[in-house]
């Protein structure tokens, strides 16, 4: 589970319209602020927190669509 | 202590750039100043966009240091001529800024420079360093690995696109194009292989969001260069939206003072208090209109640097068709800024706009409000507001200029977003001002308040997401994950409910209108005003955009009558988003755009427009 590591990288790079705390896993990010330029600050900063890179496959607004969705990805990547 | 900015064309071999020089106010002369020059060198895309404004401050800053600075734009990008998708792109910005040193140290005193560069503008400083002398080198977030750069790069054009071409031989990136030679020559750019030679000091200045990679200064050091690293706050801020941008001054701070520290500081004085805008020498050229589907070859415009007011603080630039004459030859269509845009517009939709019109027969003038771009001055009130109280005021001082010093007799106004909403409420508050029409691109409000989002107006979000819902009901893995239980029914149904209520109200309205129960709308009567007039008024719409449904919502009967009568216009774009991102919507609109404009210029029939 890396959903608090996430959590606070989202806090630092998300630049959301609210506070992260405040977000349920399932919220949708972009929905409160998340846009392209964003995530993709938010794709580096966790590709370089947890030492691994989004394949082009996963590089779509799904992975990045909310919490769960992220921790889906960062967790078979990190296996 | 005052600044003064003196904006020409730095005229290359390559080609012309758009140039500010930067000077401290009390050098009579651009051979005062100090020994130290700056020249700074931008990023690229949309980084280029948003960093516009903190750029902006830095030059400021340096120059109220005593450090003459040259802020320009690399060609292809801003202003400057040519455009991204010519070959050599990374080769020619190297040259470019070698161009600009070149010209500091023939046309001051200066006889040491500075490259100051931002993320890929740091990384061609830091490439140009290895070509040439210089003496001090500021990187501020460098691309150290070309190749990751490019990954970002094409990661967002991902991300943005709902489908990606790959017959194409480009990218397009958050409304920027990059070729695939450009890319394939970003990917061969490895800074710890190419480190410079010479005696430069460097400064490396570290974004404060992300772990520092220590790796780049580091091979510095190896090859005994002097490097210090500090952390630039408020990194994420400058890069943020234009119109949500926060200057980082203490970043800012960090390198004019390193700077100061290395020796030959110019003649420092306190920070810049006031700004003065003036125009260099060479202040008109000759520019390329950009090739579109429509213009394979197409003919070269005229490009001039204009200071408008009594206080010389607004600044444009003028496209005209090469004629004989450069008397003005039919109404000048006047851009406002698109939020907080600075007038190259978002996209550099403003500079291929200008170009078009002009190569299609019409002047055309980009300019910035007083509290933006390349107007803003430190003395200016509500800095980089995209809706300021005195943007009315603005365009008239610009109109008046346009008409007594450059014999324009007629304008057309237009923008997209706020600069429509800018376009508007002139066409309604300037009866004396000869404004045949107001053209508006994606308004998202006809009455802007203090207080009020910058985003889509809350009351028409229900329509973007009906809009959104449309495209999701269509996705397989949508209907997946409702089965699965991933999706919120209750918000949609709660969603189903506003929508529903959104249209029964608008309904109700139309009908008490049509009985002449209710009185028009303040919209419906302001479009009324606009006929009285005798002024046109014509909307441009993304068909997504919320714009259209607010003028359906507010004025349906009597923009529909309006437009049945020839006195309204209305175009749809489909599959734009709000600031055409896409260079083929772009091309869209430029081609709607002379199609209904050029009747002015060559007295064509107006085409034929679509219904409300």
């Amino acid at each position: 589970m890396h959903k608090a590591k996430i959590r606070e990288i989202l806090s630092d790079c998300g630049k959301l319209s609210v506070d992260v705390a405040q977000l349920e896993d399932d919220s949708d990010l972009y929905q409160v602020g998340l846009t392209s330029l964003t995530t993709v600050n938010l794709m580096l900063a966790i590709e370089d927190q947890f030492d691994i890179e989004f394949p082009d496959a996963v590089l779509s607004r799904a992975t990045f669509q909310s919490i769960s969705a992220l921790n889906e990805v960062v967790e078979d990547l990190v296996d | 202590m005052s600044v003064k900015r003196t904006a020409f064309w730095s005229q290359t071999a390559a080609g012309p750039l758009f140039t500010w020089l930067h000077l401290p106010a009390h050098a009579a002369a651009p051979t005062c100043g100090g020994k130290l020059g700056i020249v700074i060198c931008n990023p690229v895309g949309h980084e280029y966009t948003h960093a516009h404004r903190s750029l902006r401050h830095l030059a400021d800053a340096l120059a109220a240091a005593g450090y003459p600075t040259l802020r320009f734009d690399y060609l292809g990008t801003g202003d400057s001529d040519d455009h991204m998708l010519a070959p050599r792109r990374i080769e020619v910005w190297l040259e470019n800024i070698q161009a600009q040193v070149d010209w500091l140290k023939s046309n001051t005193a200066v006889t040491a420079v500075a490259l100051v560069g931002l993320r890929l503008g740091a990384t061609l400083a830091a490439l140009s360093a290895g070509r040439q002398t210089v003496d001090y080198l500021v990187l501020w977030n460098p691309c150290v690995k070309g190749k990751r750069y490019v990954r970002e790069m094409t990661s967002l054009a991902k991300m943005a696109a709902a489908a990606l071409s790959y017959e194409q031989n480009f990218i397009e990136t958050a409304g920027f194009l990059l070729s695939t030679e450009t890319l394939e020559r970003l990917k061969s750019i490895d800074l710890t292989n190419d480190v410079p030679t010479g005696n430069e000091k460097v400064l490396i200045v570290n974004p404060d969001h992300v772990s520092t990679d220590d790796s780049y200064a580091n091979c510095l050091r190896q090859q005994n260069i002097a490097v210090d690293v500090v952390q630039g706050p408020g990194y994420l801020d400058m890069l943020a939206e234009p119109q949500d941008t926060k200057v980082p001054h203490a970043a800012i701070g960090a390198i004019v003072d390193w700077l100061a520290r290395q020796g030959p500081a110019g003649d420092r004085a306190d920070t810049p208090s006031t700004t003065r805008l003036t125009l260099g020498d060479r202040h008109s050229f000759r520019a390329r209109a950009p090739a579109t589907q429509r213009l394979q070859a197409p003919r070269a415009v005229r490009e001039s640097l204009v200071i408008a007011g009594q206080q010389r603080q607004m600044f444009g630039i003028l496209t005209q068709p090469e004629r004989q004459s450069a008397a003005p030859c039919g109404p000048l269509v006047v851009l406002s800024n698109s939020g907080s845009v600075h007038h190259v517009g978002p996209n550099r939709l403003y500079v291929e706009l200008s170009r078009a019109l002009a190569e299609a027969g019409l002047d055309c003038f980009r300019y910035d409000l007083s509290n933006l771009g390349d107007s803003c001055c430190e003395t200016s009130v509500e800095e980089n507001h995209p809706y300021p109280a005195g943007a009315v005021a603005n365009l008239a001082t610009v109109l008046e200029h346009l008409q007594t010093e450059l014999g324009y007799r007629e304008f057309i106004l237009a923008g997209l977003c706020s600069g429509s909403h800018l376009s508007f409420h002139a066409g309604l508050s300037l009866p004396d001002h000869p404004i045949v029409e107001s053209v508006l691109i994606n308004p998202l409000t006809f009455y802007w308040e203090e207080g009020m989002s910058l985003e889509i107006p809350s009351a028409y979000q229900v329509n973007k997401d009906a809009k959104y819902y449309e495209y999701a009901v269509k996705s397989l893995g949508n209907w997946v994950r409702l089965l699965k239980g991933k999706v919120d029914i209750a918000y949609i149904v709660k969603f189903t409910l506003k929508l529903f209520a959104q249209r029964v109200r608008e309904g109700g309205k139309n009908m008490l209108e049509r009985l002449a129960i209710l009185p028009p709308s303040q919209l419906g009567r302001d479009l009324l005003r606009f006929k009285q007039a005798g002024r046109n008024i014509s909307f441009i719409f993304s068909r997504s955009d919320p714009g259209h449904k607010i003028l359906v919502s507010e004025a349906k009967l009597i923009a529909r009558k309006m437009a049945n009568r020839d006195d309204l216009s209305l175009y749809f774009i489909d599959d734009a988003d709000h600031t055409f991102s896409k260079r083929e919507k772009r091309d869209q609109l430029t081609d709607r755009l002379i199609r209904h404009l050029r009747h002015y210029a060559f007295q064509h029939p107006q085409p034929a427009k679509q219904q409300l």
